[in-house]
């Protein structure tokens, strides 16, 4: 037990100094639209915009889109119950608890999403999420999508 | 178990190396396979979010409310909430009344035995009374099971056999018309054997500072009309059994309120509000009477009762109130401490101060003890008895709740979510009231008396709520 | 006691004065049940029942505000 809790602090405090650096992590990802997806396990409506979020990957080519999650619980119990009631296609998962991903994107309500360019720009930024705005998200998907790198 | 562990430990190393590495993004998948410690039970359901969209919760409780040898009351309630995927909420509550029990009359204790006569006219018989519109009417009387009780020397006045019931419902609707504004609207009606009342609200919440600060303005609107049986006495009217001279009569009330919510840090939550309320119309209890006593001195009669009179409050109050709340968060602990200032043009000033600390116990239970002070003067027109050697004077009344005391209530809530869908609560409290200030005196020989109405009460609410 | 307004007003401008700004992803603590100002209505209805019948004063709590602030 005392071992656990040890460990369960080293990766903690790992994880937490070993935060990616957000523009060399979407590096990777350059020449695919990127749908940046700021989430909480305490946000309702974020629990609206996961399956929203795992039938755009479905519909949109991996080769042109991608969905990129991150997650700002200070405590990770909480969002790994998220995922689990959630269901569904798993998507990618960045841990920001400290909440420095969500400084540089100038985070402004939860959630928040931003949509990223081929070229690695950030082109749109969308505030809470509305299922009766979806057909707005993916116009502004398509938009990007039809764009040459 | 041991082998269990060490596969768990294996897959931490694997995702410890994949971080420090800067390589990937976690994938979800990781997250929950290399689920290594079932931190998940360490959560308290109560520091988890409420649902706030799309949810549809039904409540049923019932309270149990009882004052030592006086009012008893239970109290079932049902309520139901839905807030759709945007936002916008329903509720509906319905409420079913009991009250059994006695309630004192308003009259001052006696060395004598004690006569009250309720109706003087038998069943069956028909009588006339004016509206408050000067119509006049003609009925059939029913008939009562009381017509008189008597009350016991050196007894406070009691009225027995007192039974009423009362429906009530509450209907709201709030949805958002801006992205940072929202209008919430409202109505409640209550029926009882001898009193309704139809209400309106509405207000307006404005979200400012990207929601740290809340504004909120809201009206309502009260209509209330009393209809005892018997009528409703003229004002100082005798207690003499017969019919009121008032078929029935109206009391509108229009309140104000403005109320402001600040998110003060990560774990501080403040709310201040003022709320402003016009009360114009018949407001006296027609059920009450204030003794009218002997009151020359040195005779042997002094302190008698010589008539009981039917009560006179102001057909106009205007009060004022401020509050302000505190909620702070401490680890899982929350501490919350509100105090209210209340002031009215009857002469009445009060100061509330309540405090709790909801503490989580074990997964999925909270206990909350409270406790609560509360201090009020008296009304410009309150008394125990009318000295029959002076003028009567322009107002007056006995009802304990507008006399001066000091309350003290001590509580313990709880909540437990039996599952992740059903919560389970219970509250009990016990509120202690007393004489604040200089006690009444009676004249004469009523001196050894104590004419104070105020008691103790203890109330006890258990519910359940579904959230689907 | 003519002070006493000036006091309460003094009280709150000071309240308000010490807020500190808290980013719209650091509302965890504020979206839990246990800071919810509308934790349970039903108390809340009950204590406003049995309070307004037994007092004289009228008035209290907003329950708009605080939470998650979402959306």
């Amino acid at each position: 037990m005392l071992l656990r809790t040890f460990f369960l602090t080293f990766v903690l405090i790992m994880t937490h100094t070993a935060v990616a650096d957000p523009s060399a992590e979407l590096a990777s990802y350059k020449g695919r639209v990127v749908y940046l997806d700021f989430w909480a396990s305490w946000c309702g409506p974020c629990k609206l915009s996961f399956p929203f979020m795992q039938s755009l990957v479905d519909e949109y080519p991996a080769s042109e889109f991608a969905v990129v999650t991150v997650n700002l619980d200070r405590r990770k119990a909480l969002a790994d119950k998220f995922l689990k009631d959630i269901g569904g296609r798993s998507l990618p998962v960045i841990m920001d608890p400290q909440g420095e991903w969500a400084e540089k994107f100038a985070v402004q309500d939860m959630p928040y999403s931003v949509l990223i360019d081929k070229r690695g720009n950030v082109r749109f930024e969308h505030a809470g999420f509305h299922e009766t705005e979806t057909s707005k998200y993916r116009a502004h998907i398509e938009q990007l999508l039809a764009e040459k790198e | 178990m041991q082998l269990k562990d060490n596969k768990g430990m294996m897959e931490a190393v694997v995702l410890l190396t994949a971080n420090l590495l800067n390589s990937t993004a976690v994938l979800a998948q990781d997250i929950n396979s290399a689920k290594i410690y079932d931190v998940e039970d360490d959560v308290n359901f109560y520091d988890e979010a409420a649902p706030s969209e799309d949810v549809l919760s039904v409540d049923v409780a019932v309270v149990n409310y009882e004052e030592k040898g006086r009012v008893k009351a239970v109290e079932p309630m049902v309520a139901v909430k839905y807030v759709n995927s945007e936002g916008t909420a329903f509720t509906a509550k319905y409420t079913y009344d009991t009250l059994t029990g006695a309630t004192p009359n308003g009259a001052a204790p006696s060395e004598r035995l004690q006569n009250f006569i309720v109706s003087s006219v038998p069943a069956g018989s028909t009588v006339t009374s004016t509206s408050a519109s000067g119509r006049t009417i003609t009925r059939t009387i029913n008939g009562n099971d009381i017509v008189a009780y008597e009350t016991q020397p050196g007894e406070l006045p009691l009225a027995y056999g007192f039974k009423d019931e009362r429906h009530s419902l509450d209907l709201g609707f709030s949805t958002d018309i801006l992205e940072n504004t929202r209008i919430a609207l409202g109505t409640t009606i209550s029926r009882e054997t001898d009193y309704s009342t139809n209400g309106v609200r509405a207000s307006v919440i404005q979200s400012l500072n990207n929601e740290l600060t809340t504004l909120s303005l809201g009206v309502s609107l009260e209509s209330n009309t009393s209809k005892p049986e018997n009528g409703i006495p003229a004002a100082f009217s005798r207690m003499d059994g017969s019919q009121g001279a008032f078929e029935s009569l109206n009391k509108d009330v229009t309140s104000v309120n403005v109320g402001l919510t600040q998110v003060m840090s990560r774990d501080w939550l403040l709310s201040v509000n003022y709320n402003y309320g016009n009360v114009s119309g018949y407001q006296s209890d027609p059920y009450r009477i204030v003794s009218l006593l002997h009151s020359w001195e040195g005779f042997e009669w002094t302190g008698y009762p010589m008539e009981y009179l039917f009560e006179n409050r102001p057909e106009e109050r205007v009060r004022h109130s401020v509050y302000l709340g505190n909620k702070i968060a401490f680890d899982s602990y929350v501490l919350d401490i509100s105090g209210r200032y209340y002031t009215d043009d009857w002469g009445i000033d009060s100061q509330t101060l309540e405090a709790s600390l909801h503490i989580p116990v074990w997964k999925s239970i909270y206990i909350e003890p409270l406790a609560r002070i509360y201090h009020q003067s008296a009304a410009d027109f309150f008394t125990y008895y009318l000295p029959a050697s002076e003028e009567l004077p322009e107002y007056a009344s006995a009802d304990s709740r507008l006399d001066s005391f000091d309350a003290v209530t001590l509580g313990l809530r709880t909540g437990m979510a039996v599952t992740d869908q059903l919560e389970a609560y219970m509250m009990a409290e016990y509120y202690h009231q007393q004489k604040s200030g200089e006690k009444g005196v009676l004249p004469g020989i009523s001196a050894s008396y104590d004419p104070y109405a105020g008691t103790d009460a203890a109330v006890a609410m258990i519910g359940l709520r579904y959230t689907f | 006691m003519p002070y006493l307004k000036w006091f309460i007003a003094t009280l709150i401008v000071a309240q308000l004065m010490a807020c500190t700004t808290v980013k719209p992803w650091e509302r965890d603590v504020l979206a839990r049940r246990s800071m919810s100002l509308e934790k349970n209505p039903m108390f809340l209805s009950m204590d406003d029942h049995v309070y307004f019948s037994k007092e004289a004063a009228a008035g209290g709590r907003t329950f708009d505000g605080g939470g998650c602030g979402c959306n």
